[in-house]
């Protein structure tokens, strides 16, 4: 092999025993730990809308954190905001979806909504309740596994298969480069099967289409005005699909087929 | 120097063009107008807001100084001239928050896709009621809100009632509606009875509605509950607003100030159970004589005046050599104007396992007393039991007996009977952040190893082009090999042919050098030459001789005559490609 040739080689290999991304340190700032604390004092003194205002203060200030989103959508539950209380449960639940905690109190919060889907059929139920068949087959570890655990297996799995590959171009034995093209199909098929999740849940990150329902009680209209005609009427805590933002106003879907027009400033982006 | 007939013909097109319109569209405006600019705190004011244009939107949540009561709107259209111009007239009742000068500020609107404001209105409110000219107001109508609390000084924890009393002098009086207080910093429950009585007020005869609230402060600190709103009707003939001939006007009660109080330190030996009010606990086993594996239920009951939902369960680990199944607890409250009374039940199924004295200890509950201003402890008595000879029942099997099997218990599904959240995660690890990966980050580390393979693509493709005439012989004996292999079935003689090319450009490619042919000495020679050089490890120290000696069976194949046997010329042809991929790795 040429100085160049074992050099790449090398690079590679460095590449991706490296390429993890550091693990996030514990809180640095005394700060955040000291608003942490007062935080759940409050919770504990039942002050609850104090509590919750010291955990906002660490969210807004870019702790990305699943429990601390928790924290608030007991804190929010606790000072019968139900509205944000789900709105955060759903935030943690992207960052933790498997804690059983927060399902727990989730399934609770849910359960002091007042909104219901009408019951239709079994299809449509069941696409309202968790997406249709294929997507729960090629998504099926979406509530098991956290986005960034999937983003950082999809990098490994890339760059096992690439310097898998790049291994057995290289190796002159047989056995080697039989071995490492094995390896190079497994970290391949690994690819495959995260990639379609990690696309699915960057692309809703990114589009944030899902929303809560904030206010106790929000009239969905015909069109975006005080005085079009009142289609149906959401309460805090109503999970809905934003299609479309304009002057204000919200185009959302409640189900498969309650469409209207509400103020964008009583419904919240998870 | 245009013509008259040119001019002529300007002045109509210009003529057309301003008259043919017969709708023109107007530029949009937007006019606020109020239907007084006196009012006293409990009358309301009509805000007529007019907009030409079509799908007028106007935004009243920029108003702070006033409550939105009601809305209504109608639109016209008028045709004038030709000229149509489409007009939205939006009506809202406004009651005033506060006395003083207060402004409805500009309001903004949208129609026709433009933006638009409203001119302020500033208007006066005072205590008093205006009369209205030609108003038929009562001079002697009577409603007030009157509130109160029981303590405003409470300690945190502690219970304290919260009464509205709502007082008229006119029986008939339409009511729309009471706007409760919000109760920021309390938990409330409002109690279900309405006293409702007669009384004197400043002379007059006055019916009173009373309502009331139990309230229990969730924080410490000064804390303020605001007044609450009752809505009825008045004769006004001045106004349009659906055709009625009354006016909404608002009566509300003053806000009130509280100061929670912090419990003072707590310095006892027992632990504080965390309870505010006045309470007694007893503890009760339900007989005084039973035999070893009997079971008897002990009842523990604290009941009292406070905050007795949130006791929880006693620290009770049991006498010893006796089993304990606690039972869940069982609550008793009722909520009253005293506060919330009643009890709580905690049952234990005590099995003594030996016979004996069973000695079950006091039990203890601390509580702070706030009429008293401190902590209260009670305990109750210690219960001692004799335990006869009985079925007696071994904590743990020993060896070599069988344990006492019971009967299998008839099983239940399990259902909740209350639901709770679970509680905080107060770990400092929840300040950890955990985000998933910006998406450029993540393309970049998906994108990075790509272009190092192809760094090692174009390292290996330069390194390949470094061998010389050495790697276009390796490429020579690949061909003849490959060739071989094609003709092994087919064509022996011409298998045996490529066999021989192949195996003298590996010896070539194996030296670095280029050539056609070469004698059994040369090849000899040129092997020796290589071996044992450094980056030759492939090429052995028998490969001198044993290659010309390869060299010699397939020209003897070649040329020895007869039919080629096909398992001879495989068995060389593996030999050849052996030697040849060995010398030219």
């Amino acid at each position: 092999m040429t100085h160049l040739l074992k050099t790449s080689t090398l690079l590679l290999i460095l590449f991706c025993l490296s390429a993890a991304p550091a693990r996030p340190g514990f809180a640095q700032d005394s700060d955040q730990a000291q608003a942490f604390l007062e935080g759940v004092q409050a919770y504990e003194q039942g002050d609850f809308a104090r509590a919750a205002e010291a955990f906002l203060g660490l969210a807004q200030a870019g702790v990305e954190s699943g429990r601390l989103y928790y924290n608030l959508g007991n804190a929010y539950l606790r000072a019968e905001d139900l509205g944000r209380a789900v709105l955060w449960y759903e935030r943690a639940a992207l960052l933790m979806p498997a804690d059983p905690e927060l399902r727990f109190n989730l399934d609770y919060a849910r359960s002091q909504t007042r909104d219901a889907l009408a019951a239709r059929g079994d299809a449509q139920d069941r696409e309202a309740a968790g997406g249709s068949l294929l997507s729960r087959v090629l998504f099926f570890w979406k509530p098991m596994l956290p986005l960034r655990t999937l983003q950082i297996l999809l990098i490994a799995c890339g760059g096992v298969f690439w310097l898998a590959l790049g291994s057995g171009r290289v190796l002159k034995n047989k056995p080697g480069r039989r071995l490492w093209k094995s390896l190079a199909g497994l970290a391949l098929a690994g690819v495959l099967l995260i990639a379609p999740t990690v696309v699915h849940l960057e692309y809703h990150r990114v589009a944030r289409t899902k929303a809560v329902i904030l206010a106790p009680e929000l009239a969905v209209r015909s069109g975006r005005s005080p005085d079009a005609t009142e289609l149906f009427t959401l309460h805090a805590g109503a999970e809905v699909d934003l299609e479309e933002e304009h002057e204000g106003y919200v185009r959302l879907r409640f189900g498969p087929d309650m469409i209207g027009w509400a103020r964008a400033d009583q419904v919240e982006r998870i | 120097m245009p013509t008259l007939r040119q001019r002529i013909l300007v002045f109509l097109a210009v003529f057309l063009l301003c008259a043919s319109s017969t709708t023109r569209a107007h530029a949009a405006l937007a006019k606020a107008e109020v239907d007084r600019d006196r009012l006293g705190l409990e009358q309301t004011l009509l805000l007529t807001v007019t907009v030409t244009g079509a799908g007028a939107n106007v935004d009243v949540s920029v108003i702070e100084d006033f409550t939105v009561l009601a809305r209504q709107s109608a639109s016209q259209i008028s045709i004038i001239n030709g000229q149509s111009t489409y007009t939205t007239e939006l009506q809202y009742l406004l009651g005033p928050n506060r006395i003083g000068e207060l402004t409805i500020p500009a309001l903004p609107v949208e129609v026709n896709g433009e933006s638009i404001t409203t001119e302020p209105i500033t208007v006066t409110v005072q205590e008093d009621a205006v009369k209205d000219s030609g108003g038929k107001d009562d001079p002697d109508l009577l409603i007030t809100l009157q509130a109160g609390v029981s303590d405003t000084t409470p300690y945190l924890g502690q219970e304290l009632t919260y009464t509205l009393s709502i007082i008229t002098n006119n029986v008939n009086i339409l009511g729309r509606g009471l706007e409760e207080p919000k109760f920021e910093g309390f938990s409330a429950i409002k109690l279900d009875n309405v006293r409702q009585y007669r009384s004197t007020l400043d002379g007059q005869d006055v019916l009173v509605f009373e309502l009331t609230w139990l309230l229990r402060a969730l924080g410490e600190g000064a804390k303020v509950i605001e007044p609450a709103l009752f809505y009825y009707e008045v004769p006004a003939p001045h106004l349009s607003m659906h055709s009625a001939i009354t006016e909404t006007r608002t009566a509300r009660s003053k806000p009130l100030d509280v100061e929670v109080s912090p419990l003072p330190p707590y310095e006892g030996e027992r632990s504080f159970s965390g309870l505010v009010g006045d309470f007694d606990i007893t503890a009760d086993l339900e007989r005084q004589t039973m035999a070893a594996g009997e079971s008897a239920t002990l009842v523990v009951t604290v009941s009292g005046r406070g905050n007795l939902d949130g006791l929880g369960e006693p620290e009770f680990t049991g006498p010893e050599k006796c089993k304990v199944y606690a039972d869940k607890p069982v609550e008793e409250l009722s909520a009253s104007a005293e506060g919330t009374t009643g009890h709580k039940v905690f049952r234990y199924a005590l099995v003594p396992l030996e016979q004996g004295e069973m000695r079950i200890e006091a039990f203890s509950l601390t509580w702070f007393d706030p009429d008293q201003g401190k902590y209260v402890t009670k305990q109750t008595d210690p219960i001692v039991v004799e335990v006869s000879k009985g079925a007696e029942m071994a904590a743990t099997p020993e060896p070599g007996q069988e344990a006492a099997t019971a009967e299998a218990a008839d099983k239940t599904e399990v259902e909740l009977k209350h639901r709770d959240i679970l509680p905080l995660k107060n770990g400092l690890d929840s300040l950890e952040s955990k985000g998933p990966l910006d998406l450029w980050l993540l393309l970049a580390l998906l994108l990075v190893p790509v272009a190092l393979y192809g760094l090692v693509l174009v390292a290996a493709g330069l390194a390949g082009r470094d061998k010389g005439p050495g790697r276009e012989m390796a490429r020579r004996a690949a061909q003849a090999l490959k060739q071989a292999a094609q003709t092994l079935e087919s064509d022996p003689d011409q298998c045996l042919a490529h066999c021989s090319r192949a195996l003298v450009a590996a010896v070539f490619a194996a030296a670095g050098d280029q050539g056609e042919a070469l004698t059994y000495e040369e090849a000899a020679a040129l092997l020796k030459g290589c071996s044992g050089q450094k980056g030759r490890s492939t090429i052995t120290e028998q490969d001198p001789e044993a290659v010309p000696g390869l060299m010699r069976d397939l020209d003897a194949l070649r040329y020895g005559g007869g039919k080629q046997d096909t398992e001879a010329v495989r068995a060389v042809f593996d030999t050849v490609r052996k030697t040849v991929r060995r010398l030219c790795p």
